[in-house]
């Protein structure tokens, strides 16, 4: 794999072509009450701390990690549906954190979110046609008049896009089930042509074989369109079936970032590692021609020993007083296996490019002694 | 057959509609469960799987009596219980008083939900909780209730247990209050536990603790556990033997081996084979077209039928009946004899090929 072969492959920022999406330095720190009953410093959750990434155009980047890490944090100050406390953000070269807000309209053009409940996200009160003309009239994208021919055709090439009937224009979200109107909110932010989605939880609330259509169609949409993909998931074997690249985030910090075979074949931080550990999945089965092209790629399963041996205590800390030094040290299976070292209590591990060696490729990792 | 700690017999269930009028069909019910039977044998784990609104929870609230009837309406069959401590005989919990069933609920069969927030009370403490399900059972005072709570606690994993006694719900992470639940569960020294979704809301870190925390009491502990989740992942850590459910019936049933290696409904396989896996990067999910079909759209003929790849004319006509269609070398390997099966033509799974494919696995 030719891709995994030099260290500046995982970080895309140092590619010819710019990024699509650059992060910098962005932080969210929300004031939840202050120490002492007044005029104590503020009590501050640092829900993104401190975030550096960035996206190639047509890439497709999971971000991972326990509830309450800031994952949908982070996703929503890239649209500036909440405002950064600091940091940069660029957009297909815009600044984002530049723009006022009605500029901001123009940013939604190129940026667009599919969220986890895509009842709560589309006007119970407006039919299928209103919800996805909606958008395109804003930004102009189709002659009027409203509910013209030309309108009512670009909203029937829409639906079709997501595998939804011509009809279902005339229908209202509750009509329809839930995988539907995940297609229907999938229709709605491609209505604009965006070049990024964020994608928060997309597939989460879905039954498993409407879940399988839907992470299909996200994949075909992207192949066809060329879009990249933020694509925020709890839910590491989705992540690892549609991302080229993957993001580990614990306590508002990306811990560990790397193209997926490596992350999942070899991760380097222990955060990562008995994550993948602690997913649950049934035996494989029996069958001839379970996978559709060739036979699957099988690694080696850890046995519920190992397991175990990678099984994290306790939950995460709270984020109001995170720990010092490594602040994953609390849970961490190979602190205790180190026998505690000082350093992991008294600094904090940055995120550091480190080579490929054998058997997997270079990843960024924030651990003081990843190998 | 060895005798049922639980036996389920063709349960039918039905919901009256709140929309409905004095001429809608069926006087506005609509039938949620239709022939279920299930058996939980001592200290063993049943698990039971299918996708949302295929009838788990109702199968779970109805053997404890706790759906609000109406709309409730039990249509038929028998939930039969056979306490293993001595001197006590069968019952059908369906026609129990409502004394006993109190009994029953306090002292045999105990209950765990998804969202442990809302089984517990916000305005006392945790400690205050535990110790009083506790005294329900036994003739404590407050100070030996509390006292018991803390080891109880401390047995389910909840760190530093005697300063958390005194900590309310709301202060407690999700996992913490699971294994609240489950202590308060435990306190009644249940021969039963009926866990509906129990790690659903939580982190998969959080979630692979609490299960191991399950095998391990249920073990320990000699219950039997009815586990019931849409995670098949979470049934085929805990569960010896498992049924699938889809559109209130249960379409296939066996032990877990045999249904997870060997799976001969259309269904089943349908559902194994869209998860994702680790391992199997950028890999084509398979899809199972179309939708879970609504109450009111169930009809005539195998439920299945319209998303079905093997569909045939008989299918849509005749309901198929859950039927043992067990394979000789799937029942050596399980050392079981029973794999019910809902379908006229369950997927066959030869000898030599599935010969073959273990070769292919093991290499
Ligand atoms: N408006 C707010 N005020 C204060 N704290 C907040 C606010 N929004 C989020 N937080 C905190 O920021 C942290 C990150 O939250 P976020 O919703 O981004 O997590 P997440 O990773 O998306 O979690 P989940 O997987 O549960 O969706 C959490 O500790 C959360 O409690
Ligand atoms: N209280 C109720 N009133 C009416 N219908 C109900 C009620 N509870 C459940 N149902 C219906 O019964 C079916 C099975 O529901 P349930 O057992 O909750 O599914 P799940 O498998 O997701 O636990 C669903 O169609 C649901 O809508
Ligand atoms: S720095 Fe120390 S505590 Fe942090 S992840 Fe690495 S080994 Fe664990
Ligand atoms: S009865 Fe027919 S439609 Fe139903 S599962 Fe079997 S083959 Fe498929
Ligand atoms: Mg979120
Ligand atoms: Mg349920």
């Amino acid at each position: 794999m030719t891709a995994l072969s030099s260290p500046q492959a995982v970080d895309r920022g140092d590619d010819k072509s710019p990024p699509l999406l650059s992060v910098r330095g962005l932080c969210k720190h929300y004031v939840v009450g202050r120490q002492g009953v007044f005029f104590g410093p503020p009590t501050l959750v640092r829900a993104v701390d401190d975030v550096t990434f960035s996206l190639r155009a047509g890439e497709n980047v999971g971000l991972v990690g326990e509830s309450g890490c800031g994952k949908s944090t982070l996703g929503r100050t890239l649209l500036r549906l909440i405002e950064p406390t600091s940091g940069e953000i660029y957009i297909d070269g815009i600044d984002v954190r530049g723009l006022r807000s009605r500029e901001l309209r123009r940013l939604r053009r190129h940026v667009q979110m599919v969220f986890q409940d895509p009842f709560g996200s589309l006007n119970p009160r407006l039919t299928v046609h209103e919800l996805l003309a909606e958008p395109l009239r804003v930004h102009g994208l189709v002659e009027p008049p409203a509910r013209g021919q030309k309108e009512v055709e670009a909203v029937e090439r829409l639906l079709d896009n997501v595998g939804l009937p011509a009809e279902s224009r005339r229908r209202y979200p509750h009509e329809f089930s839930g995988g539907q109107r995940q297609r229907i909110g999938i229709a709605r932010a491609l209505a604009v042509r965006p070049k990024l989605i964020v994608a928060d939880e997309p597939v989460s609330a879905l039954d498993v074989s409407i879940q399988a259509q839907i992470v299909n169609l996200l994949r075909d949409i992207q192949e066809r369109e060329n879009l990249t993909y933020l694509f925020i998931s709890h839910d590491l074997k989705v992540v690892e079936h549609l991302c080229e690249r993957v993001a580990v985030m614990y306590l508002g910090r990306i811990v560990e970032l790397a193209e997926t075979d490596a992350l999942y074949g070899a991760p380097r931080h222990p955060y990562t590692a008995a994550l993948l550990a602690s997913v649950v999945e049934p035996p494989h089965i029996a069958e001839p021609g379970t996978p559709l092209s060739g036979a699957p790629r099988r690694r080696e399963t850890p046995s519920q020993a190992e397991r175990r041996r990678l099984f994290l205590f306790g939950d995460p800390p709270s984020p109001t007083s995170p720990p010092l030094g490594c602040p994953f040290h609390p849970r961490c299976p190979k602190y205790a296996e180190l026998k505690q070292p000082d350093l992991c209590r008294s600094e904090r591990p940055v995120l550091t490019m480190l080579p490929a060696k054998l058997g997997t490729g270079p990843h960024q990792v924030a651990c003081h002694f990843a190998e | 057959m060895p005798q049922a700690l639980l036996d389920i017999r063709d349960l039918a269930i039905s919901f009256r509609q709140s929309h409905a009028t004095s001429r809608s069909p069926n006087g506005g019910y609509l039938r949620a469960l239709d022939g279920i039977s299930l058996r939980v044998p001592p200290r063993m784990t049943l698990g039971v799987v299918g996708e949302s609104g295929s009838g788990k929870s109702v199968t779970a609230l109805s053997i404890l009596r706790l759906l609000p009837e109406p709309p409730a309406r039990i249509d038929g069959g028998q939930v039969l219980f056979t306490s293993q401590r001595d001197g006590e005989a069968e019952r059908d919990l369906l026609r129990c008083s409502p004394q006993e069933l109190r009994r029953i609920r306090g002292g045999h069969i105990a209950m765990i939900f998804q969202e442990p927030m809302t089984a517990l009370n916000p305005v006392y403490t945790v400690g205050d909780q535990v110790g009083e399900s506790l005294r329900a059972h036994q003739a404590l005072t407050r100070r030996e209730g509390l006292s018991r709570a803390v080891e109880l606690l401390d047995q389910v994993g909840v760190p530093d247990a005697s300063r958390r006694v005194h900590d309310y719900p709301h202060q407690l992470s999700g996992g913490q209050r699971q294994r609240v639940m489950i202590a308060m569960a435990l306190s009644c020294h249940p021969e039963l536990l009926i866990a509906d979704e129990p790690t659903t809301a939580l982190d998969v870190t959080t979630q692979a603790q609490i299960l191991d925390l399950l095998s391990r009491l249920q073990q320990k502990l000699g219950m039997s556990m009815l586990l019931i989740s849409h995670d098949l992942g979470v049934i085929a850590t805990v569960c010896q033997h498992v049924a699938v459910m889809y559109a209130g019936q249960i379409v296939e049933s066996a032990p877990a081996r045999t249904l997870f290696r060997r799976p001969r409904h259309p269904y089943t396989i349908g559902l194994l084979t869209a998860l994702p896996r680790l391992g199997m990067a950028r890999e084509r999910l398979r899809e199972i077209p179309g939708r879970v079909p609504r109450l009111s759209e169930v009809a005539q003929g195998c439920r299945f039928a319209d998303r079905c790849p093997h569909a045939q004319e008989r299918c849509r006509k005749e309901t198929p009946a859950l039927l043992d269609e067990h394979d000789r070398i799937a029942a050596s390997e399980a050392g079981s004899q029973q794999q019910l099966v809902r379908c006229h033509f369950p997927i066959e799974t030869s000898t030599q090929r599935l010969r073959a494919i273990d070769a292919e696995v093991v290499r």
